[in-house]
């Protein structure tokens, strides 16, 4: 079927001219969209889809700037003409420096000229807060998000709020998506995306009505092993300082602990990760454990099954106690633990007090379980309270790593 | 003269023109995702394929850089957004962006969208060549779309293409419904592990790029044949307000179950008009398909006693008129765009998520005792194919104990015994042939052994 056209009489050789010019000027350049942002959060002036991108990322509920938030910026180029397809992009991460604050460079690989930029998002994550996105707020009761208005190219405010143990890790992972150190430093949540997926929707009213009230205790790892008892079994003296890892904040069904020498390399250091969820999971979990952890393999030497695996001078044992669904794996630098035998051995330990999962934590006594290797007399440490969501590293896929990735600055 | 005057104007519309777009793949991902988490997808591939993380299971594609096909897989991968979190990390994505990275790659190069064409009241695809065939080539080689050789030996796009559900088992897609089938065989019958992680990472491409052609039939200007002036001439208004309005993220939620249907052709089109492309066509209209285009007699419209205002259909802002002294001036806005949207996303998703449940369904159990292991068929009637029995022994390379053609077998029938090798801690059955309705399928269980 034939559309009709509209008839253009011009002289061809203007045509020619006119057309031979705008053809080399296409040449020149690739063509920009316009910016869907202003410049600045007090001006209407339209952004530059390029860039440069500068900004502040603070906690929504005390103002305080957060130091070492993942920022990443990711263009989207275009070509073709009727039909259109992607024509690659560019990707940009840095990480807020200690008063959160954040400067993505111009783009600077432009693509050839006969692709478009067409669009630019700016992701910023922090584990243990909902992640920020440039054109879309999440939103765990309206399909996952909606639109954002509030973004601008210069002095943005990323004001992140604190994850609640009721949204939903299935949309918050969708909502991030984003590649690279981004990727990867959602790479638990995906595990807890799982396994909220298999147990099927969450009830309306956890997603609406309660947001922020959690459905269940907080799993508290600290009963598992204390910093005392570490120090009893492998013998060391050094000040051992207790946090959380980066992996995920503290939920109903996770919690972790890291024994962390202070001025030391993290060959001193030991980590603890608990789970605690339906049998079903918890040996999904223990089957996850065995792919994730480098050259593990499979032991069966306690609960329903075991593994020990190791990374250079790091050794880890995973343990899965499938009646009460309760996973734990312990990582054990070799200046701290004197080998697997030794980590497998405090797992062992650990392990039978998985029933004390998710019940109230009893005050530590070195007294009640005494270590089957030679205590060294030392001062009991108190555990700090963590800070529920801050955590200090961005997390790697490699479960053994427990410094921050270099990300560019 | 004639001829370099038809370039300079083909190249200086390039220069000056809007793009155009089918649906933006970041709304195909959205739909795509949308479509896999809200279907049993997750519960099945941890059930029946032993991934124990379902849809977020780590897969990475197996294959070397001398592989030509693993090559172009990975440029056209290096061709999406990094935002939609389907770029390979460290060479792995999840089950769920090989699935999502497929749908995107359906438009990569736009060359292949011409096929995604669909208007099931003619059962044709794309046919607008309109005597514009030359002009459409050299406007295409200069976007990118084709190549200037292809001017030449006709294969750059020049208005016309395959209808989509044709596409979608023709010979030509590299991604169809065959290599969907022969990866997912693949993903349980290859001997090592690497080798199937890898089929099954292409299984889920090809299963996106299905998807991908299945929600081209919710996008009106695709099933109304209206290449011309909807993408051509008007840059696709629609396309670009929904990819503005609901980017990848947005994309809403399905609203219902998956469709259900017997065969993959039925999610476009049906006898009794449930097809999504009958939908689509027979209730919303295109900027080249409008009441007074003489193309289309549905939908059904008629202006209010309004000088302007919006007539209603299947949504409230159908379509806007306009008395003028020379008559009804009809045009689509933003108003109408939002509506369509609304109306057309979730029903696009539910179809999307009805050909995944078609792709993957079936059910095979295997029940091992004494040695022997028994297959039984189970949620759907199989027609004729071949059922085979692979088993792993010790370390070794998963090995074929036993297969057997099948004239057919009814929902819980046994339709395969066989005596497994001493040390079998591992077997896996793979039906390949029809169901009982014809159409073709790959049932895979993965089963280790107590």
């Amino acid at each position: 079927m034939r559309i009709p056209r509209p008839t253009i009489h011009f002289k061809p050789t203007r045509l020619l001219f006119i057309f031979g010019a705008l053809g080399l000027w296409a040449g020149c350049a690739p063509a920009i969209a316009q910016a869907p942002f202003p410049a600045r959060p007090d001006t209407v002036m339209p952004g530059d889809l390029l860039g440069a991108f500068d900004g502040q990322v603070v906690d929504a509920q005390s103002g305080k700037p957060i130091a070492g938030a993942i920022v990443q910026a990711s263009w989207a180029f275009e070509t073709g003409r009727g039909l259109v397809a992607p024509a690659g992009g560019s990707v940009t991460t840095v990480a807020t420096d200690n008063d959160g604050r954040y400067v993505i460079d111009r783009l600077s690989d432009l693509p050839s000229a006969r692709a478009r930029v067409a669009a630019v998002t700016v992701v910023v994550y922090e584990r243990g807060y909902v992640a920020y996105r440039s054109d879309r707020v999440f939103d765990n009761a309206v399909g996952g998000a909606r639109a954002r208005t509030d973004f601008s190219q210069h002095q943005n405010k990323v004001k992140l709020d604190r994850w609640s143990g009721t949204y939903s890790h299935v949309k918050h992972v969708r909502f991030v998506g984003g590649s690279g150190p981004l990727k990867r430093a959602l790479g638990s949540e995906v595990v807890e995306a799982s396994l909220e997926l298999a147990a099927g929707p969450k009830k309306p009213s956890a997603a609406t009505a309660e947001p922020e009230r959690p459905s269940a205790p907080p799993l508290d790892a600290g009963v598992l092993l204390s910093v005392d008892e570490l120090r009893a079994v492998t013998g060391y003296s050094g000040e051992l300082a207790v946090e959380k890892l980066a992996d995920l904040p503290t939920t109903s069904s996770y919690d972790s602990r890291h024994f962390k020498a202070v001025g030391k390399p993290e060959t001193y250091d030991a980590a603890v990760r608990a789970w605690k969820l339906a049998p079903d999971a918890a040996d999904a979990r223990f089957a996850k454990l065995l792919t994730e952890v480098p050259h593990a393999e499979r032991r069966d030497e306690m609960g329903s099954g075991s593994l020990r695996g190791f990374d250079g001078r790091i050794v880890a044992v995973a343990a899965l106690d499938h009646a009460r669904g309760v996973v734990i794996e312990f990582t054990c630098g070799l200046d701290q633990c004197r080998d697997a035998d030794q980590a497998a051995a405090i797992l062992k330990r650990m392990l039978a007090r998985a029933e004390r999962l998710g019940q109230p934590a009893p005050p530590p006594s070195v007294e009640e379980e005494k270590p089957t290797e030679t205590p060294t007399p030392e001062p009991a440490k108190t555990e700090p309270t963590p800070e529920p969501p801050k955590s200090e590293e961005p997390f790697d896929d490699n479960q053994f790593k427990l410094k921050p990735p270099e990300l560019k600055r | 003269m004639k001829r370099a005057l038809a370039v300079s104007v083909a190249l200086a519309a390039v220069a000056v023109a809007l793009p155009a777009d089918a649906y933006h793949a970041a709304t195909h991902a959205g739909l795509t995702e949308r479509a896999a988490l809200a279907s049993t997808l997750h519960a099945r591939l941890m059930q029946r394929f032993g991934r124990a993380l379902g849809l977020y299971e780590p897969l990475a594609l197996d294959g070397s850089n001398r592989d030509p096909g693993h090559r172009e897989l990975l440029r056209r991968l290096a061709q999406l957004d990094r935002e939609g979190g389907y770029t390979p990390d460290r060479g792995r994505l999840s089950a769920l962006e090989w699935l999502v990275a497929g749908a995107a790659l359906e438009g990569v190069p736009a060359d292949r969208t011409r096929n995604h064409f669909y208007d099931p009241t003619r059962g044709s695809g794309l046919d607008e060549v309109d005597g514009e065939a030359l002009r459409t080539r050299l406007q295409s080689a200069a976007s990118g779309v084709g190549t200037v050789r292809g001017i030449f030996t006709g294969t750059t796009f020049d208005g016309s293409g395959m209808a989509s559900p044709a596409w979608l088992r023709s010979a030509d897609n590299a991604w169809g419904l065959s290599r969907f089938l022969d990866e997912l065989e693949r993903s349980a019958a290859a001997p090592t592990a690497a080798a199937r992680d890898g089929a099954l990472a292409r299984a889920l491409v090809a299963a996106g790029a299905i998807a991908h052609l299945v929600e081209d039939a919710g996008d009106p200007t695709f099933v109304r044949d209206d290449y011309r002036v909807a993408l051509e001439a008007d840059a696709g208004p629609y396309e670009r307000f929904v990819v503005a309005e609901y980017g990848r993220v947005g994309v809403p939620e399905l609203g219902g179950a998956p469709v259900k249907k017997a065969h993959l052709a039925a999610l476009f089109h049906d006898g009794d008009g449930s097809g999504l492309a009958d939908r689509t066509q027979s209730r919303f209209f295109t900027p080249g398909t409008l009441p007074d285009s003489g193309r289309y007699t549905r939908p059904q419209t008629a202006p209010g006693a309004a000088l302007a205002g919006y007539a209603a259909g299947a949504v409230p802002h159908l379509l806007r008129y306009e008395r003028t002294p020379s008559g009804i001036v009809w045009t689509l806005d933003e108003r109408c765009f939002a509506d369509y949207a609304r109306a057309l996303l979730p029903e696009t998703a539910r179809y999307a998520a009805g050909a995944l449940e078609l792709l993957f369904r079936g059910r095979l159990d295997v029940a091992a005792a004494g040695g022997t292991a028994t297959v039984t068929a189970h949620d759907v009637a199989l027609g004729r194919g071949k059922v085979s029995l692979y088993a792993d022994v010790g370390k070794g390379a998963r090995r074929l104990v036993q297969a057997r053609e099948l004239a057919g077998a009814a929902d819980g029938q046994s339709i395969l015994e066989a005596t497994l090798p001493a040390g079998t801690h591992h077997v896996a059955a793979v039906f390949r042939g029809v169901d009982g309705a014809g159409e073709p399928l790959v049932v895979v269980q993965e089963e280790t052994l107590k």
